[in-house]
């Protein structure tokens, strides 16, 4: 008995030390974020604060902080709606249709998870074919740039979804004179509810973050995504770590809120999709 | 052109859905902008900003500015790129590092039409020089700063170290070690702070031995050609590397960023650091402490300080501007000695202009700005700028790599020096 | 089935496949695969300088491969990938097994808990990982000395940093380790482990013998894009190490940034990124070879 006590034991110690060493700079930034200016940077350090207060908060709200937060949560929904739609169709396709060049787009697909990933160092050349496409600085730049970034992901998982799903489902549709995409949505799609969730998260988190594009190809301030005005904090005049954690600790919330809602999803999601490869 | 808007429309298709179109609003000319301030801002400088140009439209009623704020690390890069492709803003301000290399590819206008020739004279410096060729004015500066030794005068004061009496390294050396509390692991606070990263880092000591003294075997040839295996160098980074040894300065400091650097300095670990000007309001608000002083690099001689690296943002107009005259008023409008009077007192910025200067003696000689006044005396009696078009970049790195040869590894300076000059050197091409 | 009848179904098959994949295929092709295409092509001609727009071909690719210090990057980019993949697939591993025993309210929280470093933009989760970690103005450091340890420098050396940059990847991107194995476990069916118990098979046995073999595809995807991950971020190693000591923990992705945004050298950047490009899929590729010859 005493030796299951131990292990128990043993178990929570070690959830315990994960959770503090995940969270842990993480609140330290957000409890920064309170403190007065000149005591974020102290030595030795004061874990207890003298004072808190929502001054930082008051200064970014005056900055354009939320018009920018605004944007990019326009950006992100569509990021996420666009991927969904044409990744699910593309994902049908590439799972339960063999037509010629199906290979290609798989590979089109696959490859583009690591271009996308590793999109940051080729801006200056997405730049200058974004001015010759006329794109650059307009309001459709991002959400394309960002469904391109993740559309890849999202094919991917919802095709290893479909997968799962019993063709004999199909079949049945097929006889009651259903057409391919009235089966898609209205009896497959239903079915990767959960694998929508997940490839949901993954687009609304990929949007929302991205900072490199954000910065280069728009210039008009009311295009400006949120991880951009986060970094104009760490200025030519030094960073503003008061604003900075401030912005930094506002923009975590659409993403926890976006975990609430799908996050139910995204172990099963995946467990019916993508792991399986 | 008509594939192009095939696809265009073709793209709009996809994603448009959700969005609204922008209002366009464009019966006047519009001033397009490039800066790294957000006139809405919220800083000093933002609002001064921000004034400026409410007044410059306020005076002239036909042209609208659009300012885009831009990542200030990349708006130079950013702006080359943008001229090429033909898109560029009709104003810039170019960071004076990137100058030689931006006036090269031809992507700055002329705007001497903007001035009188009282103006230039009083706008004059060795950076406005260095945008100057043949009569042709390609940039007026903005935000001047110079390199230095920036110090709590607190700390100063406990330590009982007067800031007018560093006027040689080895003052320097003696003071960084008295201002030093503690040692080893119990440091409680270092006499100097260094940034000797690899990444971000501010050009310090090294670059100061390097320029001083350097008449008939400059530092940086005509082109930008390094050459730093020298005995100043040497001595330059046997200086870094005793103060580092002898405990007055952190080791810690080989990996620090600028930034980090300048945290320590706002968390009270560091007496002084080797910073740049341009950062002291910023300092002053971190540290909660208006009594900042600035300090210029001592040198061999007490008679005079080092020499060392100044620069500016230049302001500017694209060639490629439709509206060259309107553009070029706003630069000049922006430097006007009004305007440069509220840079001053209001934005904590270095005047642009001599008579600015003179006339606002009194303020730049109040406790609080008074590293205003060394900074500016600075740049006017040993600010260096590279020759004209000379493309130095990276520099900075590559220094740092030789002095953490020396530091961390032991390395022969001079053979430290060598290596780092011939990377810097091959790089170029030189 | 007549030969017409054949065909005209291959061609509504065809017709229909390559209707459905063309929106993506259209947005992949235009706005992900053109801007890389037209980086390649602008990487073959002299960039800026006197002689620009004169064609250089394959001699810059030359050149960035056989700098020197480039096998010191390549050397600290496998480093820093493999070390931060194998110590986040083994962690995430044990955090999965952990949460895949709790009951459902703590297994749901702990998820969440876990993956908010990743859901945090890299640049401010390397600022604020640095800060806490690193400096001695951060807790961390703090609390060691509170309980008597001494406080190291993880940046003294060269391998401190190295252990430094490959933690930050792991604190990064653990919790999206955990959610993809975590997946993993729920997709294997409990009466395998049911009839392994019947067997008389022991805990360890069962893990080795159901838990692992079936896991090897979750591990292995995993693996590969965690991999793509490390090998691309540049926020990492240029905030929590700068690259420093001496270049220890430069990785391709930081070299890239130093060409362009340091030494203003956008040619070489871009060459060394097209580069980087190539070794990506080549792993991809690998990967998919990989996951194909484990459904034979």
């Amino acid at each position: 008995m005493s030796g299951k006590i131990r292990n128990r034991l043993g178990l929570v110690a070690f959830g315990a030390l994960v959770l503090v060493f995940n969270l842990g700079p993480i609140l330290w930034g957000i409890l920064g974020s309170l403190r007065p200016r000149d005591e974020i940077m102290r030595y030795p350090p004061q874990p207890v604060p003298s004072s808190l207060s929502l001054e930082h908060y008051r200064t970014i709200a005056e900055g354009g902080f939320l018009s920018a937060a605004q944007a990019s949560l326009i950006y992100a929904v569509v990021t996420v709606v666009v991927s969904l739609i044409a990744g699910s169709i593309a994902a049908y396709a590439l799972d339960r249709i063999r037509f010629v060049g199906r290979s290609v787009v798989m590979f089109l697909v696959l490859a583009g998870i690591p271009l996308a990933s590793g999109a940051a160092a080729l801006i200056v050349p997405t730049y200058l074919y974004m001015v010759r496409l006329g794109l650059n600085d307009t309001i459709f730049v991002l959400p394309l740039v960002y469904i391109a970034y993740n559309l890849p992901t999202a094919v991917w998982v919802l095709r290893g979804a479909l997968g799962g799903v019993s063709r004999e489902l199909d079949e049945a549709a097929a006889i009651d004179g259903a057409g391919r995409l009235r089966t898609l949505f209205e009896i497959l799609l239903p079915l990767c509810k959960p694998a929508l969730g997940a490839a949901a998260l993954f687009c609304f988190v990929g949007a929302w973050n991205e900072f490199v594009a954000g910065s280069v190809l728009v210039d008009n301030p009311d295009l400006r995504p949120i991880q951009v005005s986060i970094y104009q904090n760490m200025g030519y005049f030094g960073r503003d770590w008061g604003p900075l954690l401030a912005s930094a600790t506002l923009a975590i919330f659409p993403i926890i809120i976006a975990f609430l809602i799908f996050g139910r999803l995204l172990i099963s999601g995946l467990t019916k999709g993508a792991v399986k490869g | 052109m008509n594939t192009n808007t095939t696809l265009r429309g073709l793209m709009a298709a996809v994603a448009l859905c959700a969005l609204t179109p922008l209002a366009l609003h464009a019966q006047q000319t519009t001033i397009r902008m490039w800066t790294f301030l957000n006139p809405e801002g919220s800083t000093v400088r933002e609002k001064v900003l921000g004034k400026v140009i409410a007044d410059f439209e306020a005076s002239h009623p036909g042209i609208r500015v659009r300012t885009e704020q831009q990542v200030w690390d990349q708006m130079t890069q950013k702006f080359m790129a943008a001229s090429g492709a033909g898109n560029a803003p009709d104003v810039i301000w170019v960071n004076s590092d990137l100058l030689g290399t931006v006036m090269q590819t031809g992507a700055l206008a002329d705007i001497s039409a903007a001035f009188t020739p009282e103006d230039l004279a009083d706008l004059d410096n060795p950076l406005v020089q260095a945008a100057t060729e043949g009569g042709k004015v390609y940039g007026v500066g903005q935000s001047y700063m110079i390199f230095g030794l920036i110090a709590r005068k607190r700390f100063l004061d406990e330590a009982g170290v007067d800031p007018a009496t560093i006027r040689t390294w080895d003052d320097l050396d003696a003071a960084a070690q008295k201002l030093t509390k503690g040692s080893g692991a119990a440091v409680e606070r270092w006499g100097l702070c260094q940034d000797l990263g690899m990444t971000k880092i501010d050009p310090g000591i090294l670059l100061a031995h390097l320029l001083t003294g350097d008449e008939g075997d400059p530092a940086f040839g005509e082109t930008g050609r390094a050459n730093w295996a020298n005995e100043r160098g040497v001595a330059g980074i046997r200086r870094v590397a005793a103060l580092i040894d002898s405990g007055a300065s952190p080791r810690e400091g080989l990996n620090w960023t600028n930034d980090e650097m300048y945290d320590q300095f706002s968390a009270g670990r560091c007496a002084i650091i080797t910073g740049a000007s341009v950062r002291i309001g910023s300092l002053q608000q971190s540290t909660g402490d208006d009594d900042i002083a600035f300090i210029p690099y001592p040198s061999d001689d007490p008679e005079g300080p080092s020499r060392q690296a100044i620069s500016n943002w230049t302001t500017s107009v694209w060639t490629g501007s439709k509206n060259p005259e309107a553009a070029a008023q706003l630069v000049a409008f922006m430097t006007r000695p009004e305007a440069d009077e509220i840079w001053v007192t209001e934005g904590g910025t270095l005047p642009a202009r001599a008579s600015t200067a003179e006339k606002l003696a009194d303020f730049l000689n109040q406790p609080s700005n008074r590293h205003m006044l060394s900074a500016a005396n600075y740049i006017r009696s040993s600010g260096w700028v590279p020759p004209f078009g000379a493309d130095i970049s990276g520099y900075r790195d590559d220094m740092d790599r030789a002095i953490q040869q020396v530091v961390m590894n032991g390395a022969d300076p001079m053979q430290a020096l060598k290596e780092a000059e011939q990377a810097y050197n091959t790089r170029h091409g030189y | 089935m007549t030969i017409r009848a054949y065909l005209t179904g291959g061609l509504r098959r065809n017709g229909h496949g390559l209707l459905y994949v063309a929106p993506t295929v259209l947005l992949l092709v235009l706005l992900l695969y053109g801007p890389a295409v037209s980086g390649f092509y602008q990487s073959l001609f002299r960039l800026g300088g006197a002689e620009a727009g004169a064609f250089v071909g394959l001699d810059v690719y030359r050149t960035v491969m056989t700098e020197p210090g480039f096998g010191q990057v390549v050397t600290s980019t496998a480093l820093f990938v493999l070390g931060s993949v194998i110590c986040t697939v083994a962690l995430g591993f044990a955090i999965a097994l952990y949460i895949n025993g709790l009951d459902e309210v703590s297994a749901r929280i702990l998820q969440i808990w876990v993956i908010i470093p990743w859901a945090i933009s890299s640049v401010v989760g390397a600022l604020l990982f640095r800060w806490f970690y690193m400096s001695d103005l951060g807790l961390f450091r703090e609390m060691l000395r509170w309980i008597g340890l001494p406080a190291v420098d993880p940046m003294s050396s060269g391998t401190g940093a190295m252990i430094a940059l490959i933690l930050s990847a792991v604190w990064k991107k653990l919790g999206f380790a955990v959610i993809l194995l975590l997946s993993g476990l729920k997709a294997i069916p409990q009466d395998y482990y049911e009839a392994a118990r019947i067997d008389g098979a022991g805990a360890l046995q069962r893990f080795r013998e159901i838990t692992v073999p079936l896991l090897m595809g979750p591990l292995l995807i995993s693996s590969v894009v965690l991999g793509i991950a490390d090998l691309n971020t540049v926020e990492l190693p240029l905030i929590v190490t700068g690259g420093g000591p001496l270049d220890s923990t430069t990785t391709v992705a930081l070299s890239i940034y130093q060409k362009a945004f340091s030494q203003y050298d956008l040619q070489r950047a871009i060459t060394l990124a097209i580069i980087t490009f190539v070794v990506n899929i080549i792993l991809v590729t690998l990967y998919v070879r990989s996951v194909r010859g484990q459904h034979k």
